[in-house]
């Protein structure tokens, strides 16, 4: 037994130095050959690299959000019909209000928390300096909420919140547009005619900080600049009603909360609820004056896009190494024609059928999976490139070059297998005579 | 003429004792060329004994490269028998075929047929790389015999970069690395020079005072004059076979 195995170790070292010798002898053959596979291998594994990275970005925004988390939002109603009635009132009511969120808290099962927020557009002063931001009513539990860490400082909490405190914190942007220079914490920002004091700086809402980067510097517009109170402050500052300037005249909305953020206590119940909450709202608003966002249903369409994606690209992937192993048979076809001569030499000398065979499969084998590992290095070099110039993420799985490089050794199996046994399937003697 | 018994039916091989290496009993190839049945070999006889050393002759299409094929074990009989050791070989399998070719037989062809990718030594080794010989050994046995005709000098050199006469001698020292009962050599100095030729014929006169049996298919009248043993074949027959003890 030790003896046979050792045996055949010996033969498969010399096969492969055959191989080896085979292929050098035609060096530029046997590289255009393997460039099939390696292009295949390649580009698969830099396409999933790429493919990751993107979903991947997509998935933690979408998760930044919170996977358990359902956001209700306040929208202005559009309906046409409605409009002319709520001309006559010089007030615009719709949106959420407490009333749905009471129930929602009441009888959606699984609710575990129910974050309201309100939002008021408005000029924030620092002395003589403003911002044309957002302030926003909310609640002590809202950075836990919504995955958002604090940079420096505190939150505001709950006995702030009971004792409506004049208190606020700032977005990281934010605190560098009204505060350039000075420690923001600690000093005041005035809204209209109230003053707030600057406890701490929240990190931005990972979602503008995105397509911030994207525009590059057009931070001006205003999104991101947001200022956060306690709700109770909000509305004992600010009431129910507010004004905005707009093309000349004012125009006066009650919105009693803008936004709803639920938590549910398990993921398997957030579909569920989320159709609860449907039913709930469809039954309370007359006019759609409302959106729902279920980040578990936008993450589990992105697996699903991303599931798309990776068909689509194996696919692609599977083409390309199809062709590869083509391209590998054909030469192998034709090496064996070639060597019709060496085959009849190597049979007169005693080579049996099967060790043709394996001459001619180690070789294929060894083109192919020469050809996969350089495309397995090109294909992990491609994305750390493109990571490095054009400065998009990529994910590098461990299975995706272990995979590619596996398959380019089948094809090369699966393509070896006919040259290798037409080579021994030829008629010794004939063999002998071929010129 | 050198021939001193010119008689077919005198038994060359009385004057051996023992059992042949070879021997062929009643011995027919057909070949099926078109609609027309081709008879390259109708019923040969022989025996072969080790030590012999003989040359095959005949005009071309008298069935030499047909019996070749079949002494050699790269093709079988159609009818009769072939004896290679005491051993039945006619019905053989191609694996048991390649094995018998591998182990007993070996081969010297007219173009030398050396692979070219490798070089004189690993030549030299292939036959033995495929009887599953240790490395070590087989590259000890390799060397031995590529100094013994003299291409000491020369292992690792490619065949491309060998003269006719030199590539010719790797052949032999091929032929000879499996320690073969029968050696065949296929005109196998019809490519040299009558100098390179010479050398040859004088590497296998040694080889058969060393004990070695050889068997020369040729076209080449001279070869006659060489060898104890003539066999001059004729449209798939053996028509002389004579033995002379006085080479």
């Amino acid at each position: 037994m030790e003896i046979i195995r050792g045996l055949s170790l010996f033969r498969l070292k010399r096969s492969v130095i055959l191989g080896i010798k085979s292929l050098w002898m035609h060096k530029l053959r046997s590289l255009l050959t393997a460039l099939g596979i390696v292009f295949g291998v390649c580009s698969v594994i830099a396409m999933l690299a790429i493919g990751e990275g993107a979903s991947y970005e997509a998935q933690q925004q979408i998760k930044e959000l919170g996977s358990q988390n359902i956001i209700l939002s306040s929208v202005k109603p559009t309906n046409n019909t409605t409009a002319g009635e709520q001309e006559r009132s010089l007030i615009l009511e719709y949106g959420l209000n407490y009333k749905d969120m009471a129930q929602i808290q009441a009888t959606v099962p699984g609710v575990r928390v129910v974050v309201p927020a309100r939002e008021m557009k408005d000029f924030l002063w620092n002395n003589s300096q403003s911002v044309d931001g957002l302030v926003l009513g909310s609640v002590s539990w809202f950075p836990e909420m919504r995955n958002r860490d604090m940079m420096r400082g505190r939150f505001f909490t709950e006995i702030e919140m009971s004792n409506r405190s004049a208190v606020c914190v700032l977005t990281q942007s934010l605190a560098r547009q009204l505060f350039p220079l000075d420690e923001p914490i600690g000093q005041t920002v005035r809204v209209q005619t109230s003053y707030f004091r600057v406890i701490g700086i929240i990190e931005d809402d990972p979602a503008v900080a995105a397509s911030e980067a994207e525009l590059e510097g057009s931070s001006e517009s205003g999104e991101g600049m947001e200022m956060m109170i306690p709700i109770t402050t909000l509305k004992d500052h600010f009431g129910d009603v507010l004004f905005k300037y707009r093309s000349g005249s004012f125009e006066a909305e009650k919105v009693e909360l803008h936004e709803v953020t639920v938590r549910i206590d398990t993921p398997e119940r957030v579909m569920p609820a989320a159709l609860a909450i449907q039913h709930i709202l469809e039954r309370n608003h007359k006019e759609v004056d409302y959106k729902m966002t279920v980040p578990l249903d936008l993450l589990r369409r992105a697996e699903r896009t991303k599931q798309i994606f990776n068909i689509v690209l194996g696919s692609i992937a599977a083409i390309s190494l199809l062709v590869g192993g083509i391209g590998i048979m054909n030469i192998m076809l034709a090496t064996v024609t070639e060597r019709t001569r060496e085959i009849g030499i190597r049979r007169a000398l005693g080579a049996k059928k099967k060790d043709i065979v394996m001459q001619f499969l180690i070789e294929t084998v060894m083109l192919s999976g020469a050809g996969g590992f350089l495309g397995v290095v090109l294909g992990l070099a491609i994305p750390i490139l493109i990571s490095h110039f054009a400065e998009m993420k990529t994910i590098i799985e461990f299975w995706a070059p272990t995979l590619a490089f596996t398959i380019s050794v089948v094809i090369g199996v699966l393509f070896g297998i006919y040259p290798a046994f037409r080579a021994a399937d030829m008629n010794p003697v004939e063999a002998l005579r071929h010129e | 003429m050198p021939e001193t018994q010119s008689a077919p039916s005198v038994d060359p091989s009385s004057a051996k004792v023992g059992d042949p290496v070879i021997e062929l009993r009643g011995v027919e190839k057909h070949y099926q060329m078109g609609s027309v049945l081709v008879k390259a070999l109708r019923g040969v006889d022989l025996k072969i004994f080790a030590g012999d050393y003989i040359s095959i002759l005949g005009p071309s299409g008298c069935g030499k490269s047909t019996m070749l094929n079949i002494l050699g074990c790269l093709d079988q009989p159609s009818v009769g028998h072939y004896f290679l050791g005491g051993q039945d070989v006619s019905h053989l399998s191609d694996d048991d075929l390649s094995q018998v070719r591998g182990k007993k037989l070996g081969f010297i062809f007219q173009s030398y047929n050396l692979i070219q990718q490798l070089s004189v030594v690993e030549n030299i080794e292939v036959p033995l790389y495929y009887q599953g010989v240790s490395e070590k050994e087989s590259r000890e046995i390799a060397v031995e015999l590529a100094t013994k005709v003299g291409l000491g000098k020369r292992l690792d050199h490619k065949p491309t970069e060998l003269s006719g006469g030199q590539q010719q001698r790797v052949a032999i020292a091929r032929a000879l690395s499996n320690d073969p009962a029968v050696i065949f050599a296929d005109e196998a100095t019809g490519n040299l020079d009558s100098k390179s030729g010479g050398d040859i014929l004088e590497i296998f006169d040694q080889l058969n005072a060393d004990g070695k049996t050889l068997v020369m298919i040729t076209h080449d009248e001279g070869m006659a004059d060489r060898t104890p043993r003539v066999i001059r074949l004729k449209d798939g027959q053996i028509a002389f076979d004579t033995y002379s003890e006085t080479k």
